[in-house]
C-alpha cells in the first residue's frame, strides 16, 4: 500500500456537490476556484444595474456540476457586502427546480413570494401580498401582479436570478417571454442574472424577443490545477491537514491527475472525487465512481427522451463505444468525431434525414461539428459537447464490461505493479476486478506499442493524429522546395506517435510541441488543441493540451496560462515560443 | 479616426444588449434633435434592423420631452396579442404619471370596470377604450402628451393574426386620434419588424401622416468614442483607447450593439495587448464561427418566411450584390439575373418589388443608383452562409 495518509483508506465527509446554495456566501466565495475574472465582471454588472439605469443582464453558460449555482451565490453574496449597492436592488432567486411555472403570471407569483421571503414587515401583510399574488394569477391579471412586484421592489432595482433559463423560457413560451421582456423594457427595473446549460434558440435567433439581449458568461473546465486548490482549500476548511499535505505529495498530484480525467473540468465532479482522493482499496473506489455516474445518467438519460427519435439515435450513436481488438482481448472503444455518412450508415438513416437531424442538435448544443485542418474540405466531422453525457451513457451500456472512463481513471491511479498486485487481491468476478483486468490490459497494450509502434498505430486513434498532420503538411506543402522540411514533419509525428503509444508524457509533449514551429501560420495551434480536445483520453493528452494552449496565449503575447504551469512546463513552452519567433524571423527576413 | 477634442473619455459601462441608461448613449443628439423636429407635426414612425439602439434612442427621447414639461406614456407592445390588454398596460403606465393623469387611469378603470385584462370588454369594444384613453389623457396632460409604442408592429401583425383587419383598424384608431388632437398630441412608434409586414396591401395608409425615420449606426467618429469609453471603464491598457477604439467602430460598422460586442471580446481574448489584426480576426471568426455567435444565418434563413414564394429571387438579388462589393444598377443585377435558370425570367416590376422589399427590411440601400448591402457585416455574413 502507498498511501500518502496514515490510516490508508477513509472517506472525507460529505460535501454538498449539488446545493451548494445550503453554504453561506463567504465560505463559497472561499472555496472558489477559477472563477476569479467572472465574478468580477458579474458584480460589475450587479453594480452598474445599481448605480445607472443601464439593466446589463448577464447569462451564465455551463454544463451540469459546472458551478453555476455556486458562482451566482458568491456574486449575490459579494454584492450584499456592498451596502450602497445591495440597498439599491432586491433579489429574487428562482429555486433551480422550480416547478409549477407554465405562464407569465406564474413566474410573477414566484417572483412575489420569493420577494417576501425573509422581508421585514408584518406577517399579516405578507400574507396579504401573496393572497393578492394568487388571485391576480386567478384573474390572469399580469398588469396587477407587476404592478404588485414593482410595490414590493420600492424603487429598487429587480435583480431576478433564473437558473435554468432554458427550461423556463421554455416553460413560458414565447408570449411570456415577450410580456417579460415587455415589462423589462418598459419600466426598466428589471435585470436578469441568469444560468442554462447550453444556449437555446430563445436567446440567440434574431427571431426570439430576447435575442442578443444578454452578455454571455461561459463558464471554462478547471484545470488539474484549480481542481487541486479547490480540493486543498475544502481540506483546511474542513481542518483535514492530512489531505492537504498529501495533495502536495507525488502520489497526491498523480490522483489529481486522475480524478481530471474522469471529472474532466466539472467542479462537481471534483467535489464528489474529493470524497475519495485517499482511498487505498479499490473495492470502494469502483462503486463511489459508478455511483457517481449512476447518479447522473438518468438526467442525461431525461434529456436524451426528450429528443425526437432519430436526433435520440444520433446522439446515443455518438456517445457509444465500438468493441475492439485491443491485444487479442475485445474492448469497449472511444470512437470521438464522426462523419454524417457513418452516422447515416450505423443508424440505418437517410443521410440528408442524419444532416438535418445533426443540424438541430447543433443549434441546440447538443453537438459540435468541425472541420479539422488536415482532412478533407467537405466533410464535418460531430462530436457531443459534454464529455460526461457521453461517460454516463457508456455507462448504462457497458454492463458487465469495464467502463472505458473508469479504466483510464484506475491506470492513472494505481502504478501498473499495483494494479497487478490490486487485482490478485481482489474477489473473483467482481467489479473491481473486471475494471482492473481492463487496466492490465490497456497497460499490455501500450507495451506492445512500444515494442511495435506501427502495429498499435495502424488501428488506434494515433493513426488519424499522425496521418491527418501530414496529410495537412502535404495540403499546404505543394512547393517542391519544401518536401525535405515534409520528411522530417512526417518523422516528427511518428515520434508523437510512438511516445504516445508508450505512454510517456514527457517524451510525447516534448514531440508535439516541437512539431508545432513547423506550422507558423498558426492555423495548426487551434487544431491541434481541437483533435486533443477531441481524443483527451490520456492525461498526457490533457497537459500536452494545456501546453498547447499555453504556447498559443503566449505567441499572442498573452503569459497568463505559461506562468499558471509548472516551471519544467513552463521551460518547454519557453522553448516552443522562442522556436516559433526564430521560425517567423527567418521566414520574414528570406 | 481620431476622436473629436472636445469630448472627454468618459466611462461608460459594458452593457451587451441591455437596456442603456441615456446617460450613455452617444452620438444620437442629431437623431433626437430630427424627430421633435418631426415633432412639428404629429409623430414619427422610427425603423431600423434589431439591436440598433431605437428602444435606447426612444427613452432618450422620453427624457428630453419630459424635460420639456411633456407627459410621456411609453409602453411596449411585445407580447400583447389584444387590444384590450395592450390598452390596460398603457392605463398602468398612468399609475407612474402625473397626478392628473394618475386620476385618468382611475377614471378610465371605473367607466370600463376592468380589473383584470380582457374583462367585460370584448373585441368590438376594444378601439372605444383606446380612444377613451387616449382623448382621455391627452385632455389630462399639460403642455402635450407623448405616447411611445415600441413595437408596435408586433402588435398589428399579432392582430391581424387574430382577426384580418384588426391591426389595420388599432392602427387607423391611433391615425384618427392624431388627427383629433393635432395640436397636443404626438405619437413616436418603433418596432424592429418592419410595418410593411403587418400591413401587408395596406399601403402606409394609417401611418402616412408620420414622418419615417430610419436609424442608421452611429458615426464612425461617434461610434470610435464610445468603444473608447467602454474601454476607459473597464480598465484596458490606456493604449487600447487610442489604438484599437477605432478598428473596434470600423469593424462594427458604428452599430453600437456590436462595438459592445468587440470590446468585450477583446478585453476577454487579449486584455494586455492586442493588434488591429486581433479586432478584425474576432469579426471574421464570429461571421464563420459553425455556433454563429450573433447570428448572422438569420439574414439567410429569414428569406423563406420573409418572402415566401420571392425567397429564390430575393436570394439570387443578395448573392449578385455579395458578389459585386460597391453594388448594381437595377438594369445591371436585371442583366446577371437572367442567366440564372433557377429564377428566370425576371421582368422588372418584379424586380423593383423585391429590392423596395429588401431595402424596407434592411438588406439594402440605395446609393445613387445602385443598391448594394446596408452593412459590409451582413454582405460577409451572406457569402460566408448562403446556401
Amino acid at each position: 500500500m502507498s498511501g500518502g495518509v496514515a490510516g490508508g483508506m477513509r472517506r472525507r465527509p460529505a460535501l454538498p456537490a449539488y446545493t451548494p446554495t445550503s453554504l453561506p456566501g463567504a465560505e463559497l466565495d472561499e472555496r472558489t476556484v477559477g472563477r476569479k475574472d467572472v465574478i468580477v465582471r458579474l458584480v460589475g454588472f450587479l453594480r452598474t444595474a445599481a448605480t445607472s439605469r443601464d439593466r446589463p443582464h448577464v447569462l451564465v453558460v455551463g454544463p451540469r456540476g459546472s458551478g453555476k449555482t455556486h458562482l451566482l451565490a458568491v456574486v449575490l453574496h459579494r454584492v450584499r457586502q456592498d451596502d450602497d449597492v445591495a440597498r439599491r436592488l432586491a433579489f429574487a432567486w428562482l429555486p433551480e427546480d422550480a416547478v409549477g411555472i407554465s405562464s407569465y403570471e406564474d413566474l410573477l407569483v414566484v417572483v412575489v413570494e420569493s420577494l417576501l421571503d425573509g422581508a421585514p414587515g408584518a406577517a399579516a401583510d405578507t400574507q396579504a401580498a401573496l393572497d393578492d399574488a394568487r388571485r391576480h394569477r386567478a384573474a390572469r391579471d399580469s398588469l396587477a401582479l407587476e404592478r404588485l412586484v414593482r410595490r414590493l421592489c420600492d424603487g429598487r432595482v429587480l435583480v431576478l436570478v433564473l437558473e435554468n433559463l432554458d427550461r423556463v423560457f421554455g416553460l413560458l413560451g414565447e408570449p411570456g417571454q415577450a410580456r417579460l421582456r415587455a415589462f423589462m423594457e418598459t419600466t426598466g427595473e428589471l435585470l436578469l442574472l441568469a444560468s442554462t446549460p447550453l444556449l437555446f434558440d430563445a436567446v440567440s435567433k434574431r427571431a426570439w424577443p430576447w435575442f442578443g439581449s444578454f452578455a454571455v458568461e461561459h463558464l471554462g473546465e478547471l484545470s488539474v490545477g484549480d481542481g487541486g486548490l479547490l480540493l486543498e482549500r475544502v481540506a483546511r476548511e474542513s481542518g483535514d491537514d492530512e489531505l492537504a499535505r498529501f495533495l502536495e505529495t507525488d502520489e497526491g498530484r498523480g490522483r489529481l491527475r486522475a480524478v481530471a480525467h474522469l471529472a474532466g473540468g466539472s467542479p462537481r465532479m471534483w467535489m464528489i472525487l474529493a470524497g475519495c482522493m485517499t482511498i487505498e482499496l479499490v473495492d470502494e473506489l469502483v462503486p463511489l465512481v459508478e455511483a457517481m455516474l449512476d447518479q447522473l445518467a438518468p438526467y442525461y438519460q431525461q434529456r436524451l427522451l426528450e429528443l425526437p427519435p432519430t436526433e435520440q439515435k444520433l446522439v446515443a450513436e455518438l456517445c457509444r463505444t465500438a468493441l475492439g481488438d485491443r491485444g487479442g482481448r475485445l474492448v469497449h472503444e472511444q470512437r470521438g468525431m464522426r462523419t454524417v455518412a457513418d452516422l447515416a450508415a450505423v443508424c440505418g438513416i437517410d443521410q440528408r434525414v442524419a444532416a438535418t437531424a445533426l443540424g438541430r442538435l447543433r443549434d441546440a448544443r447538443w453537438v459540435r461539428r468541425t472541420k479539422p485542418a488536415g482532412t478533407d474540405r467537405r466533410t464535418t466531422w460531430y462530436e457531443v459537447r459534454e464529455p460526461l453525457l457521453r461517460h454516463c451513457l457508456q455507462f448504462r451500456e457497458t454492463r458487465g464490461e469495464p467502463l472505458h472512463a473508469i479504466v483510464g481513471f484506475l491506470r492513472a491511479w494505481y502504478a501498473p505493479v499495483q494494479a497487478h498486485r490490486r487485482r490478485a487481491a481482489a474477489q473473483p468476478r467482481s467489479p473491481a476486478e473486471r475494471h482492473l483486468l481492463g487496466t492490465i490490459a490497456d497497460e499490455r497494450v501500450s507495451a506492445l506499442g512500444e515494442e511495435h509502434p506501427d502495429a498499435l498505430t495502424s488501428r488506434s486513434n494515433l493513426a488519424g493524429f499522425s496521418g491527418a498532420v501530414g496529410d495537412h503538411a502535404a495540403t499546404r506543402d505543394r512547393d517542391r522546395d519544401r518536401d525535405a522540411e515534409l520528411i522530417r514533419d512526417r518523422s516528427r509525428t511518428g515520434v508523437i506517435a510512438s511516445a504516445l503509444a508508450a505512454g510517456r508524457a514527457a517524451e510525447l509533449n516534448a514531440a508535439i510541441l516541437r512539431a508545432t514551429p513547423r506550422f507558423d501560420d498558426a492555423s495548426i495551434v487551434p487544431w491541434l488543441s481541437e483533435w486533443l480536445e477531441a481524443t483527451r483520453q490520456r492525461d498526457e493528452l490533457a497537459v500536452a493540451h494545456r501546453l498547447l494552449r499555453a504556447v498559443d496565449a503566449a505567441r499572442a503575447d498573452d503569459p497568463a496560462p505559461a506562468l499558471a504551469l509548472a516551471p519544467e512546463e513552463r521551460e518547454v513552452v519557453a522553448e516552443v515560443v522562442a522556436e516559433c519567433s526564430s521560425q517567423s524571423s527567418r521566414r520574414a527576413s528570406g | 479616426m481620431s476622436r473629436q477634442p472636445d469630448r472627454p473619455i468618459r466611462p461608460i459601462p459594458l452593457n451587451i444588449g441591455g437596456p442603456i441608461d441615456p446617460e450613455h448613449l452617444v452620438g444620437r443628439d442629431a437623431d433626437v434633435t430630427r424627430i421633435f423636429d418631426a415633432f412639428a407635426s404629429v409623430g414619427v414612425v422610427l425603423t431600423g434592423e434589431r439591436r440598433l439602439g431605437k428602444t435606447s434612442l426612444a427613452r432618450l427621447v422620453e427624457q428630453r420631452a419630459g424635460e420639456r414639461g411633456w407627459d410621456v406614456v411609453r409602453q411596449s407592445a411585445e407580447g400583447f396579442t389584444n387590444l384590450t390588454d395592450f390598452t390596460a398596460a398603457l392605463v398602468s403606465r398612468l399609475d407612474d404619471a402625473s397626478s392628473p393623469l394618475r386620476r385618468v387611469a382611475a377614471a378610465i378603470r371605473e367607466r370600463w370596470t376592468f380589473t383584470a385584462p380582457g374583462f367585460q370588454i370584448g373585441p368590438d369594444s376594444a378601439p372605444r377604450l383606446l380612444e377613451d384613453f387616449v382623448s382621455s389623457a391627452v385632455a389630462a396632460s399639460g403642455e402635450r402628451l407623448l405616447l411611445i409604442l415600441d413595437e408596435l408592429p408586433v402588435l398589428a401583425r399579432a392582430l391581424e393574426r387574430g382577426a384580418p383587419g384588426a391591426g389595420v383598424a388599432m392602427l387607423h384608431v391611433l391615425r384618427r386620434q392624431r388627427q383629433e388632437h393635432a395640436q397636443r398630441l404626438r405619437m413616436l412608434c418603433l418596432g424592429s419588424i418592419g410595418f410593411h409586414h403587418a400591413l401587408r396591401g395596406e399601403g402606409r395608409g394609417p401611418l402616412n401622416d408620420l414622418d419615417v425615420q430610419r436609424l442608421e449606426p452611429l458615426s464612425i467618429a461617434d461610434a470610435t468614442y464610445l468603444a473608447a469609453c467602454v474601454l476607459r471603464h473597464a480598465g484596458a491598457p490606456p493604449e487600447y483607447e487610442t489604438q484599437l477604439a477605432a478598428v473596434i467602430a470600423t469593424q462594427a460598422e458604428g452599430m453600437p450593439y456590436f462595438v459592445h460586442q468587440l470590446a468585450s471580446s477583446v478585453l476577454r481574448a487579449h486584455p494586455t495587448r492586442c493588434r488591429e489584426r486581433d479586432v478584425e480576426r474576432i469579426v471574421e471568426r464570429a461571421l464563420v464561427d459553425p455556433d454563429d455567435p450573433w447570428d448572422v444565418g438569420h439574414y439567410v434563413d429569414r428569406l423563406a418566411a420573409y418572402y415566401g414564394d420571392g425567397a429564390p429571387l430575393a436570394r439570387a438579388v443578395l448573392d449578385e450584390l455579395a458578389d459585386a462589393g460597391l453594388g448594381l444598377r437595377p438594369a445591371a443585377l436585371g442583366e446577371r439575373l437572367a442567366v440564372r435558370p433557377s429564377i428566370a425570367p425576371v421582368d422588372e416590376e418584379r424586380l423593383h418589388d423585391v429590392l423596395l422589399l429588401l431595402e424596407a427590411d434592411h438588406y439594402l440601400v440605395r446609393d445613387g443608383d445602385r443598391r448594394r448591402f446596408t452593412f459590409d457585416l451582413v454582405r460577409r455574413a451572406w457569402i460566408a452562409r448562403r446556401p
